[in-house]
């Protein structure tokens, strides 16, 4: 009877209203299946990448794991292709990241004024190319960028440019794979802003209209500083499936030429599983890890920090 | 006045360009697929195919197993929707309802499966799926795609503004705790899982990384890694690349048309709560 005499108090019968009523097990087992799955394939594993990265581990060449300490970081910081991979990928984060963002910060400004109906075609057109699979909108670039036959190399000569051979070009390789990414991103960051847009209230705007502010003013005074949080969400994301790029890599260039395009996860993939190397693998897994807990603390921070200032 | 009509004009103006810019990628996918390997040669390219061939579709679908990939892809994507459904409705509903030693707590884990990249612990749910004979199998897939929280995070914040007092009018009714969930909380769910549906099934089709490492024979191959490897063996025949490309896009273009709006919605409210 304990569980009515509580509902009664609950619902303002009998005394002040208390706390939900807690019955003992039901939440836990709601909680367990999820807990189950998460801790066996999330946080097991991510334990045990740590563990791992701190053992000489060969699958071909040993049966079980053993200690080395640092080891696998020594190695994996003298190793060029390491370094490599760090470079390529923050190349192309710096490649894809600000045009992304930017454009989709454009695109949702632009789609933010009273435009009618049509408004719709738009989104759907900067949209669709986010539902495309990845694998897809790979092989389209791959396609558009061919050397001889390709769409870009045919415009370019068209207006006197020497056209570059895109995939056997070290310089270029990187680029393809940047583009590809710009034209799948644009839409996302499109909605996040767009949403964004939307939830600043119009009487801000009319506020500052009475005091005379102009269009720019209103921008800089009033959408940005209320987009803050938006943006730092939008960058905090795109940051981070930036460092996780692999699909298109792969698709796209398979590494090269020359391993001018390994990324950080192409690196893990090919240590872990074209050499097996759990060692090696797991302790380029854990310099991800780092370099993106890194990050999002530091823009989260200059986030709070800039929303500190303007309050 | 007459300036701001120009304004709005010239801005449809440019919106409409940017717009035609960004679906042309598709334009020429789908006018590639239908261009013979001769004409696909050809300098300058083609704008419109000039002899169109529709049998590239039938051709290329057939070369390769792709009936086979896409039936290994639909059943990989419903057993993760239904997994995820599953699973984070009832997680939710606990963390959003419920006050609870450990609330927090278990709430912050769940957080924290969204900030950790699947890639990071790829080598280890190897090894696991290998211990659990796992490995080549569409459930290895299943699982680890279920473990996330973001289906819990989307159900908890939706469920906040849930009214208790009508789960507890259902407790002095004397309903037990899973009946109160299956019969009142669960049909409110309606547009929160018609999201989670949408969002699930969209990312279990074009999940690339872990599938392409736990599905080492073809007959267990999804659509992406089909067309990945098929794009390898037939480089001469780009027609046949471009047309299952353009085939393994169908799907999500339909699911996109119907449900555009909980789709957009759900990026949004993923993004902002």
């Amino acid at each position: 009877m304990r569980v009515n005499v509580n509902s009664l108090r609950m619902i303002g019968i009998g005394g002040r209203a208390q706390r939900s009523p807690t019955p003992l097990i039901a939440p836990y087992l709601f909680l367990l299946p999820q807990t189950a799955l998460v801790l066996v394939f999330v946080i097991l594993p991510l334990v045990q990448t740590a563990w791992f990265s701190l053992n000489d581990w060969v699958l071909s060449l040993r049966p079980n794991p053993v200690f080395n300490g640092l080891d696998n970081y020594a190695d994996l910081f003298s190793d060029a292709l390491f370094h490599q991979a760090l470079k390529s990928t923050v190349l192309y984060v710096l490649g894809t990241t600000p045009f992304a963002l930017g454009l989709g910060l454009l695109v949702a400004i632009a789609l933010n004024q009273p435009l009618g109906r049509i408004r719709v075609f738009f989104r759907t057109a900067f949209f669709v190319p986010v539902v495309v699979p990845t694998v897809v909108v790979a092989l389209i670039w791959v396609f558009i960028f061919d050397f001889r036959a390709g769409l870009i190399n045919n415009v370019l000569a068209g207006l006197g440019v020497v056209p570059p051979n895109w995939f056997a070009d070290v310089r270029f390789a990187l680029v393809t794979v940047i583009v590809a990414s710009i034209w799948q991103q644009i839409g996302f960051a499109m909605v996040i802003f767009l949403a964004g847009l939307q939830a600043i209230p119009r009487v801000y705007y009319e506020a500052a209209a009475v005091d005379g502010a102009n269009t720019r003013q209103q921008f800089f005074k009033v959408t940005l500083p209320l987009l803050t949080p938006t943006l730092i969400f939008a960058l905090v994301t795109s940051i981070i499936s930036g460092f996780k790029v692999f699909d298109q890599v792969f698709v796209m260039t398979g590494g090269g030429p020359a391993n001018s395009t390994v990324t950080l996860v192409y690196y893990l993939y090919v240590q872990a599983f074209e050499f097996f190397d759990v060692g090696r693998g797991t302790a380029a897994a854990m310099t991800l890890l780092l370099i993106l807990a890194l990050l999002t603390a530091v823009i989260l921070w200059a986030g709070n920090k800039q929303g500190d200032t303007d309050g | 006045m007459a300036d701001k009509v120009i304004q709005r004009r010239l801005l449809i103006g440019v919106l409409f360009i940017a717009s035609l810019v960004m679906l042309f990628p598709l334009y020429w996918l789908v006018t590639g697929a239908l261009k013979t390997e001769v004409e696909l040669m050809r300098i300058p390219p083609t704008l419109w195919p000039l002899e169109p061939r529709p049998q590239n579709f039938i051709e290329a679908w057939s070369v390769g197993d792709f009936t086979r990939y896409t039936f290994n892809s639909l059943i990989i994507a419903a057993g993760t929707v239904i997994g995820v459904v599953v699973s984070s409705t009832m997680a939710g509903y606990a963390l959003a309802k419920y006050r609870f030693r450990g609330r927090t707590v278990f709430f912050s884990f769940i957080l924290l499966t969204l900030l950790i990249p699947g890639q990071s612990t790829a080598i280890p749910l190897y090894l696991r799926m290998r211990d659990l004979s796992l490995l080549n199998n569409p459930l290895g897939v299943i699982l680890p795609a279920v473990a996330g929280g973001f289906g819990t995070f989307l159900v908890r914040q939706y469920l906040q503004a849930f009214p208790s007092e009508l789960l507890d009018a259902a407790r002095i009714d004397g309903a037990g705790e899973f009946r109160i969930f299956a019969q009142i909380v669960v049909p409110h769910l309606g547009p929160v899982i018609a999201t989670l549906v949408i969002i699930v099934f969209m990312a279990s089709w074009d999940s690339f990384f872990w599938p392409l490492i736990v599905l080492s024979s073809p007959g267990n191959y999804t659509l992406p890694i089909g067309i990945a490897l098929f794009q390898d063996q037939y480089v001469t025949t780009r027609s046949y690349v471009l047309a299952v490309s353009a085939l393994a896009t169908v799907p999500v273009l339909v699911v996109f048309a119907l449900a555009q709006r909980h789709f957009i919605e759900g990026i949004a409210l993923s993004g902002l709560k």
